[in-house]
């Protein structure tokens, strides 16, 4: 087989390599985003480097909450209209993305940064549990502790449910009501349609009405 | 014309491959463990998911179709998983779900690819319904016994391999991983042995397996400190077998305490 890249100059072709490295990006991809960006004025190229130097160089994690942020703490940490009485406890800041956009949610956060996966030999020393702990111990002006209620909001997977189990049993020192996300049917899905294990979860977890 | 196959099966390990398709090892009963891609499985919806109807997850058991990989590529393809059972006794009690991890993280270690074993599959399904129970200690030890055994690594449990001398309580024994077996104090044996209470062994030979303990519960309380020395001697007669570390060893102490 030929090589598809032959032909093009050192530079196009590392540049190929390096967009061909991002996620959902293939050779072809790779390739027409290299054709894109030498069509493009100068301005708009340099442009494009920069954000990502910029990103590179300024996007760093909120020494409270963990939150991918250029300013420590973040926004939703410096915010005085939330209540920092409740914390939502999940595995990445994409999740806190997803979250914030339901609008429903005024609380602040806690990014684990990953979730317990022991076959990965990712135990909770890799994750910002003692982090948690510590913010778990502080207290308001009024000597009270500052957060009453932790929701844990990592994946309904066995891995995100072990992790909210591990964050359970260590929170308990605590004393702060410990809460996990409501699990089960969708609104808006069919039964007829479910699977059996969404199907089991909304059984288990039964509200009275 | 496509060989599908269909059988039942365990999921061992999950790894996203994508942003819609994951890699996931499986344990089938009748084809054994089989590394396959799953196409789409990420997608948020059943509908859009198709026929796998949404991402797999560890330990799930279901029934799946499959287009086994051909003998110059690593992967195979996932076409079509219905989940019987998530097994959400292990999503709800810490113990549990470290048990699930240590047997999972065993049976992928000893088996090899494309070796089926529905004898060790049928132990393995027992094995996870007991983690959350009382029986649950028992039937981690139980089943990596089994496991030893249906790898073709039965650790030899009825006396010092040298003058025979059976295990007793109090009798000091000590495990030779090299040899699968047993030696007594006051043989010579190899100087990487660990040593073990001649109770401990004879624990460990009587205990039946997760189908046994499921169908026949002894009502006798376990001790957890001797399924804890068990569990860590068959570990580590599985990681010298296998010549790689198990990363779950550090739970062992979790899932026995008391």
């Amino acid at each position: 087989m030929g090589d598809s890249k032959a032909g093009y100059s050192t530079l196009v072709r590392r540049l190929m390599e390096l967009f061909g490295r991002l996620p959902g990006v293939g050779a072809r991809s790779a390739e027409r985003m290299v054709f894109h960006i030498l069509k493009s004025s100068p301005e708009e190229a340099l442009a494009l480097a920069d954000a990502i130097r910029a990103v590179k160089e300024r996007v760093r994690h909120c020494q409270i909450c963990f939150h991918l942020t250029e300013n420590d703490p973040c926004e939703i940490c410096a915010d005085a209209t939330r209540d920092h009485g409740v914390i939502c406890v999940v595995e990445q800041s994409k999740d806190l993305f997803q979250i914030e956009a339901t609008g429903a949610y005024h609380g602040v956060y806690h990014v684990l940064l990953g979730r317990l996966a022991p076959l990965e030999g990712i135990g909770p020393e890799n994750l910002t549990v003692d982090a948690l702990l510590e913010r778990l111990r502080r207290r308001d002006e009024r000597g009270e502790p500052a957060a009453r209620e932790v929701i844990l909001a990592t994946n309904p997977t066995m891995e995100g449910d072990g992790t909210a189990l591990y964050l359970q049993s260590r929170l308990r020192e605590t004393g702060v009501t410990v809460t996990r996300l409501a699990r089960g049917l969708p609104a808006g899905a069919q039964i007829e349609h479910s699977n059996k294990a969404i199907l089991s979860d909304a059984l288990t977890w039964r509200t009275r009405m | 014309m496509a060989n599908y196959q269909t059988d039942e099966a365990l999921c061992l390990r999950v790894i996203d491959f994508s942003e819609t398709s994951q890699v996931v090892t499986l344990l089938t009963r009748r084809h054994g463990l089989m590394g396959l891609l799953a196409k789409g499985s990420r997608k948020a919806s059943k509908r859009r998911a198709g026929p796998i109807g949404g991402p797999l997850d560890l330990l799930c058991r279901g029934e799946a179709i499959f287009l086994p990989a051909r003998e110059d590529a690593g992967l195979g393809t996932l076409t079509a998983w219905d989940v019987r059972d998530h097994h959400p006794q292990l999503r709800t009690q810490l113990r549990a779900f470290y048990a699930g991890q240590m047997v999972c993280e065993f049976t992928s270690l000893l088996l090899s690819p494309l070796d089926p074993h529905p004898e060790l599959y049928d132990q393995l399904v027992a094995a996870l319904e007991l983690l959350a129970g009382a029986q649950g200690p028992r039937a981690v030890v139980a089943y990596m016994k089994c496991a030893l055994t249906e790898a073709g690594y039965q650790p030899r449990l009825a006396g010092c391999q040298e003058c025979q001398a059976a295990a007793r309580p109090g009798r000091p024994m000590r495990f030779v991983a090299a040899a699968g077996g047993l030696w007594c104090a006051d043989c010579p044996a190899d100087k990487r042995a660990v040593q073990v209470d001649g109770g401990v062994i004879l624990a460990l030979a009587r205990l039946p397996t997760p189908m046994r303990l499921r169908a026949q519960p002894p009502s006798r309380e376990a001790n957890s400190r001797a399924l804890l020395t068990a569990a860590r001697l068959l570990m580590g007669y599985a990681r010298f077998i296998a010549e790689k570390p198990l990363k779950t060893y550090s739970l062992a102490a979790a899932v026995f305490d008391k």
